[in-house]
């Protein structure tokens, strides 16, 4: 039996059409420590490429190039990783994320278009889009896709998220995209951020939600009810802390919307049955700790080294969450996990 | 048989000399009987241009080149430019020549004007705006401090005849109050504070300025690499890429050739009367989809043409200048089409 799905709704044809990318093949290395396989990359995009997923994204937690001590180290390579993907590829679009500073033009960008990536999804800190311009540029005279990304969107106000994209968008930025890493926002954060973006940009914008508050659907789905047309999902959710927007919950509420994705909903169904069993040690659920992270605002990120290291401290890792989010703390600023568990538990020993 | 050993220097001075033939071909399309006789007052006189390594400056220095050169007009031409290294990679045929002194300074910093200055070009300031994003500060302070700079040195040449004040196309209809700041508003907003400049200093000072404004230009001297459609379609086409359109495609332009520009904005100068303010771009308008289809249809090959459907709709995104009265009242017109321009386009970058 087909797992195509028959339209509803009555919207013209080019505003219910929602882009889906799956980001699980990198959202989900943090979920996994960076461990996924070349062989595991491969057999999902095989599936991934049957559900006619239209983008795959793939790589290092962090993206390109972001193998590292500090940030956790790949059991594969990048290249290993975009090999496996291209090779399973074939209509599906082969994506990677790319942070300015652990990726290099030289180093990353260009074997990665050697490797037949399509779409560069270009990001930076909410409030850092200058660091983009060189990447995105390279990307689109490469004649690829180039989206820019805004990370850790709820540490910046709406009109500074709106001035940030319009740089990206001033870059040749093809498709801007905000990230909600720490799994902050509500649904009506999402409708204010998003709106403000679709009424300041000519290009399409996209969300990435996160599952700290339970709300990735529905802010998916607020998203795109004030004009974004791209939205990220994984199967299972499979993504850093309590996941992000579960792909196939994702599809089936979008096609019970009216909406189109063009995705087959039976083999995406297959797609999550299967990475839950063959990629993923754990299916994310909304742990108390990935509660307290997204009521914090602290990236997902931190969930798993947090935990780690507020044990060896013995002190409360909601604590440790809370700190993090008073100063502020964003990806790559790990090492602040260190010394936030030990102020912490000095003050309890002195106490 | 044995090959005359040709030294580095000399077979760069070849590639300058057929630069140079090229240029001169398209000015004597552009420069008319009629139009090099209306231009007659610039016969022996001395002339100053800013801005002179950019697309524009390269055009208006190509074009007094071609006139001293093949109809021994004798102007002597100040070039200022911050980088006079750009002009060698540009047109490295205009450096080394007798009439044209090349003089590398920042406008904001310029101490003195020629003696013998009848003529002014203001064309100082970075029209990409991917600058005008990532360091808004320094884009308005070029314009504003660089304006105020090259008037108050005007009010002491006493020989002057005209300024042309080089402003934009984007200060015509960017009015209106309670508009969100954005990266192109300092370009804009600083443009327009120039064009405000030029009042103050024709009024109390009776500098005799004429104002022109930019729309889009096409044609050797750019940098293909920027963001622009017209740009993005000829290096996309160069590269043997898809042509991408952003949005969804009904945007209109009239492109205007360099050669073409550089006689309009000439006469402009030399006819226009202090206190007119003129549009400077093409007389046929078209979309930015008719656009890619027409270089597509130069390259004689199968281009994919990739239209944005996502994008927000452009609806009235309509740039397209208003070259009425310079075309009737100085009698000057394109010689160029659109289709001619973007084939000299492709020929120019093909090399």
């Amino acid at each position: 039996m087909s797992g195509d799905i028959g339209m509803t709704g009555d919207r013209g044809a080019a505003d219910r059409h929602i882009l889906i990318s799956d980001p699980s093949l990198r959202d989900g290395n943090h979920a996994v420590r960076h461990q996924l396989t070349a062989d595991q990359v491969r057999a999902y995009c095989e599936r991934a490429e049957e559900a006619r997923i239209p983008v795959v994204e793939v790589g290092h937690g962090n993206g390109l190039g972001a193998s590292s001590l500090q940030l956790g180290e790949a059991a594969a390579t990048d290249a290993a990783l975009l090999a496996a993907a291209r090779g399973a590829l074939r209509t599906s679009q082969l994506g990677v994320h790319i942070i300015p500073g652990f990726a290099t033009i030289e180093k990353d960008l260009k074997p990665a278009l050697d490797a037949g990536v399509d779409v560069f999804r270009v990001a930076s800190h909410c409030t850092e889009a200058d660091l983009t311009e060189r990447f995105i540029t390279f990307a689109r005279n490469a004649g690829k896709t180039a989206y820019g990304v805004l990370m850790m969107s709820h540490m910046a106000s709406p009109e500074v998220l709106v001035e940030e994209a319009q740089k990206m968008e001033a870059y040749g930025a093809e498709t801007l995209v905000i990230m909600d890493s720490a799994g902050n926002y509500l649904p009506d954060d999402v409708r204010e951020r998003i709106g403000l973006l679709v009424d300041n940009l000519g290009i399409p914008v996209g969300f990435h939600a996160h599952n700290n508050l339970g709300c990735a659907i529905a802010n998916s789905i607020a998203a795109i009810e004030v004009g974004a047309t791209m939205l990220d999902g994984c199967a299972r959710g499979f993504g850093a802390g309590a996941g992000n927007a579960q792909l196939e919950v994702l599809v089936a509420v979008l096609h019970r919307l009216g909406y189109e994705t063009g995705i087959d909903l039976y083999k995406v169904l297959d797609l999550a049955n299967f990475a839950e069993k063959a990629i993923m040690d754990v299916v994310p659920i909304i742990s108390s700790t990935s509660v307290v992270s997204g009521l914090s605002g602290v990236f997902s990120g931190f969930l798993k080294p947090a935990t780690r290291i507020a044990e060896d401290f013995n002190v409360d890792v909601r604590d440790v969450f809370f700190e993090l989010g008073r100063r502020g703390v964003v990806a790559g600023q790990e090492d602040i996990i260190l010394e936030v568990a030990e102020d912490l538990s000095k003050r309890a020993q002195f106490a | 048989m044995k090959w005359p050993k040709i030294s580095l220097s000399e077979l760069s001075l070849r590639s300058a000399a057929g630069n140079r033939e090229r240029i001169y071909a398209d000015c004597a399309r552009s420069f008319t009987t009629s139009t090099l006789a209306s231009l007659d007052r610039l016969r022996g006189t001395g002339i100053l241009v800013t801005g002179a390594s950019g697309f524009m400056g390269s055009w208006l220095l190509s074009a007094l080149a071609f006139l001293n050169d093949i109809h021994g007009f004798g102007t002597r031409v100040t070039a200022v430019a911050r980088h006079p290294a750009r002009a060698e990679q540009r047109a490295p045929f205009l450096v080394g020549r007798s009439d044209i002194r090349w003089q590398a300074a920042d406008v904001r910093q310029l101490v003195t004007l020629p003696d013998d200055l009848v003529w002014l070009v203001h064309a100082a300031g970075v029209p990409d705006s991917r600058h005008h994003a990532t360091s808004p500060i320094e884009t308005a302070a070029v314009i504003a401090e660089g304006t105020l700079r090259v008037l108050r040195l005007a009010e002491q040449a006493t020989g002057l005849q005209r300024i042309l004040h080089v402003s934009s196309g984007l200060v015509d209809g960017a009015g209106g109050h309670g508009r969100p700041a954005g990266p192109t508003m300092a370009y804009v907003e600083a443009k327009r504070f120039g064009e405000t400049l030029c009042y103050a200093f024709r009024s109390q000072a009776k500098l005799p300025i004429v104002i022109t404004r930019p729309f889009t230009f096409i044609g050797p001297f750019q940098d293909i690499d920027s963001p622009w459609a017209a740009n993005n379609f000829l290096h996309a086409a160069i590269e043997r890429q898809p042509l991408k359109i952003r949005g969804d495609g009904t945007a209109t332009r009239a492109y205007l050739y360099g050669s073409d520009m550089a006689a309009m904005a000439l006469a402009q100068m030399v006819l226009g009367e202090s206190g007119d303010i003129f549009d400077l771009g093409g007389t046929e308008a078209m979309t930015v989809a008719d656009l890619a289809h027409l270089v597509a249809g130069q390259v004689h090959r199968t281009l994919d043409i990739r239209i944005n459907a996502a994008a927000r709709s452009s609806g009235s995104d309509r740039f397209v200048p208003d070259m009425d009265r310079t075309v009737r009242q100085f009698g000057v017109a394109p010689a160029f089409s659109t289709a001619d321009a973007v084939a000299r386009s492709l020929d120019w970058y093909n090399r």
